[in-house]
């Protein structure tokens, strides 16, 4: 995996707008991007997040946020940022541990990628099934087009790294 | 004020390191204990009453979603329920396929409490992160081990949460020998973990507190009970799993969405690791019972804050079975067997990682479930919490507030409590107030 370019998409398939971030890495997984691998990921279990973000250089999450900002609207967070990512990423649950706890157990235990990128979208509904709100997913449409810039100009500034080796 | 005399109450609000949402109330006055509440605020769920009308095929995958944590257990106690039923005859592959499945999610359960839950506590420290700091080769070789129960739980489950490879009958599909051998060496360097975080736990230290439990556990005559057997307990009981409802009685306290459980005419009873420790340890893998004795546990084991040892020598175990069964493992001619729909009412039960997990379903003649009844175990466990809880109030009646109120927390996690599986119930009254008019 060294180098290549992970989007973890987080979520509860079954809640609404949660789904989210599945939606959206399912996506990515299904396009095929060069050296980009798409997994959506049902648990936000630390100890899952650290051994499959391990060996990536560049790692985006995408998953549900929910606060006062309109639905659908899109936060991007550099998670290696502590004050970034303590402003927005909070233990918003009490079931056991999640994104927070492994990106704080990741910097203790010198296991996170270079770069660790969130994409929070604004949910509207968190209700037992259903499908995405329509802005929650006119969001959604939104980041998968700036993972496909980002990741191209990620995979783009590799290959001109190593055509001048 | 004297310790006498002294008044304390201790109130969480949000227990933390546990799964689920719930609260704690122990109010102590004079040395005696006036009111002790383990609340559990989390909205019910409502699966049993989402499993009415659906076909009881759908039973495994329906109920794998009420716990993130012990999906597996969840499956696995739906069909024993609907097997029994139906009269079915496991071939001895699909079983050792089972049981592999269920050995990986104690792996990974029992892991996850260990280290990432439970051992900030004996350590002092508010969390895993800062143990982190301190401890890195622990956590790090906690990820070694969890994932090796990853990986096994992924290739016969189909994925690592939620596996969604289990059918009534057996499996959709069912590994080729060769990718299980591949786990073979991942699986051994586990084994090693799991020998040194056993020594590693022992040492911690222990506060001096024991109960009289009646434990309560399946008991099977080949295995240690994980994946079906007989109800039995350390006073007596005996009796076959469609017998719950005639040894275990349910009530509701205002407190709690989860219904509580005791042995009828007795009171609480434990489940769970310690139950299966005390009640089956001859059953036991060799290499485990050695490295509790080598731990200096062994039964009877009282004292639940050594529960944290009885989980890692569980690992030990599940991770020496498994090895042994990969070796044994044939792929099976076909991954299921059939089945033909009996009406009739269904019981079965497992052994989740943190106890006896019970499953009832009333089933019509063309397979719809009539009627559903989920008995999970922190929900079985919740009045023995309490009364744990209860029985440390004298302990604690001296110590600094927040050195209490860190035990208490200490006392509730030795359960590894599920709180999101045991929310259960909620009593609708409605009122019938006629019509009033001014």
């Amino acid at each position: 995996m060294g180098g290549g370019i992970l989007v973890i998409g987080l979520g509860n398939a079954l809640r609404g707008d949660d789904r989210v971030g599945l939606w959206v890495a399912a996506r990515v997984a299904a396009a095929h991007w060069p050296q980009v691998t798409g997994l959506p990921l049902e648990a936000a279990d630390p100890m899952l997040l650290l051994e499959t973000w391990a060996g990536y250089e560049r790692v985006y999450v995408v998953d549900a946020v929910a606060g006062s900002l309109p639905a659908g609207t899109i936060v991007r967070v550099d998670l290696l940022r502590r004050r970034e990512r303590q402003a927005v990423v909070t233990p918003a649950t009490s079931h056991g541990l999640g994104l927070a706890h492994a990106v704080e157990l990741g910097r203790a235990l010198h296991a996170l990628p270079r770069h660790l990128i969130l994409y929070g979208i604004v949910g509207r509904e968190f209700v037992y099934g259903g499908s995405l709100s329509p802005d929650v997913e006119a969001a959604a449409r939104r980041v998968l087009a700036r993972l496909r810039r980002a990741c191209r100009a990620a995979t783009g500034r590799a290959e001109a790294c190593t055509n001048t080796r | 004020m004297s310790g006498k005399n002294r008044r304390l109450t201790i109130k969480v609000d949000a227990l933390a390191r546990v799964e689920g949402e719930g609260a704690l109330l122990l109010r102590v006055r004079a040395g005696r204990v006036q009111e002790v509440r383990l609340t559990i605020y989390e909205p019910p769920r409502f699966f049993e009453a989402l499993l009415r009308g659906r076909q009881v095929a759908e039973a495994p995958d329906i109920t794998a979603r009420i716990c993130g944590i012990c999906p597996v257990a969840y499956q696995m106690s739906a069909c024993n329920a609907v097997e029994s039923l139906f009269e079915m005859a496991i071939p001895p592959q699909i079983r050792l396929l089972r049981l592999l499945l269920y050995y990986a999610e104690w792996i990974q359960s029992h892991t996850l409490h260990v280290i990432m839950l439970h051992a900030p506590d004996f350590l002092g420290f508010e969390s895993v992160v800062q143990m982190a700091e301190a401890y890195p080769e622990w956590v790090q070789r906690a990820l070694q081990l969890k994932k090796a129960g990853n990986r096994l739980l992924a290739l016969i489950g189909g994925r690592e949460i939620h596996p969604i490879n289990v059918r009534i009958g057996g499996f959709y599909r069912v590994p080729r020998q060769s990718e299980l051998h591949e786990l073979r060496d991942p699986l051994r360097a586990a084994l090693d973990i799991a020998i040194d975080l056993t020594g590693w736990v022992a040492g911690f230290e222990f506060p001096d507190f024991e109960m009289d439990y009646e434990f309560v556990a399946l008991r099977h005559p080949d295995d240690y009970a994980i994946l079906d057997g007989g109800i039995v307990s350390a006073r007596g009981l005996d009796l076959p799993v469609a017998a719950f409802d005639e040894a275990f009685s349910e009530s509701q306290v205002p407190h709690s969405t989860a219904l509580h459980y005791q042995i009828r005419g007795r009171g609480s009873y434990l489940a769970g690791p310690l139950a299966r420790f005390n009640l089956n340890f001859a059953q036991l893998s060799p290499l485990a019972r050695w490295v509790a004795h080598q731990a200096q546990v062994v039964p009877p084991v009282r004292n639940p804050f050594k529960s944290i040892v009885v989980r890692a020598v569980e690992i030990v175990h599940a991770l020496e079975r498994s090895l042994e069964l990969i070796e044994r493992y044939e792929p099976p001619a076909q991954p299921w067997v059939d089945y033909t729909v009996r009406p009739g009412v269904g019981h079965g039960a497992s052994e989740a990682p943190r106890g006896l997990l019970y499953h009832r379903y009333e089933v019509a003649a063309d397979g719809t479930i009539l009627d559903s009844r989920i008995v999970p175990p922190t929900a079985q466990n919740q009045k023995q919490i309490e009364d744990d809880l209860r029985h440390l109030a004298p302990t604690i009646i001296g110590l600094p507030k927040d050195q209490a109120t860190w035990l208490c927390e200490q006392a509730i996690r030795n359960y590894d409590p599920c709180i999101s599986c045991a929310t259960h119930f909620l009593r609708l009254d409605i009122e019938e107030l006629g019509e009033r008019r001014e």
